[in-house]
């Protein structure tokens, strides 16, 4: 193999196989029945993009304190 | 076509209730599976993971892996792309989805977070869950 082909990165995959619809449908069913998550109850579309927000840059202070 | 669903979405999708209508996405999320891919990252899954119930993020779980979806690992994405979409302006956090849904050959970004919009120099799509509907709807 060459030095150029052994440093190629990996092809990318994003799926393992054909998604099982019938399976994904039941799931959907399941999710129903547990709405709301009792952590989100009451919460609107921008309380939960605030959150979400708030967490992403939690993660990031969290990761730079480990490099640094 | 491919898409990424940002963090905003999967916790709006599996952990709201109405009036947050995000019941149809999930729905033809898998209804459009075999034609559009769902593209997530284990950046993303981290944030969900902070931000719902066990039993919530067991379901979104089982759900992708339905759905036949394999995270793409943070190690995966060069360091390059995700540093290009911080000289626009992006945080660190929100670059880094920039550089998933780039590196992943993705059509469309859907996401709630306004920080993303107005952003024309982006190879994809940025758009809402109202619009990607839309364009799920288009699909059938």
């Amino acid at each position: 193999m060459s030095l150029a082909k052994a440093h190629q990165p990996p092809a990318l995959v994003v799926r393992s196989g054909r998604p099982d619809i019938r399976k994904a449908r039941a799931i959907l069913r399941r999710i129903e029945e547990m709405r709301p998550d009792p952590a989100l109850k009451g919460k609107t579309v921008e309380d939960i993009v605030r959150m979400c927000k708030r967490t992403r840059e939690q993660i990031w202070k969290e990761k730079l304190a480990v490099r640094s | 076509m491919r898409y990424v669903l940002d963090t905003n979405v999967f916790v709006l999708a599996f952990g709201s209730a109405p009036p947050v209508k995000t019941e149809d996405l999930l729905a033809l999320v898998v209804e459009r599976a075999e034609d559009c891919e769902l593209i997530t990252g284990r950046e993303i899954l981290t944030e969900v993971r902070r931000n719902l119930t066990p039993e919530a993020l067991r379901r979104c779980w089982e759900l992708l892996r339905a759905l036949a979806v394999v995270p793409v690992e943070d190690w995966q994405i060069p360091f390059d792309l995700g540093e290009k979409y911080r000289e626009p302006g992006l945080k660190a956090g929100d670059a880094a989805i920039a550089a998933l849904t780039e590196w992943a050959e993705a059509d469309y970004l859907v996401t709630e977070n306004r920080d993303f919009m107005d952003r024309s120099l982006l190879p994809f799509r940025v758009v809402r869950i109202a619009e990607f509907l839309t364009v799920l709807r288009q699909k059938a």
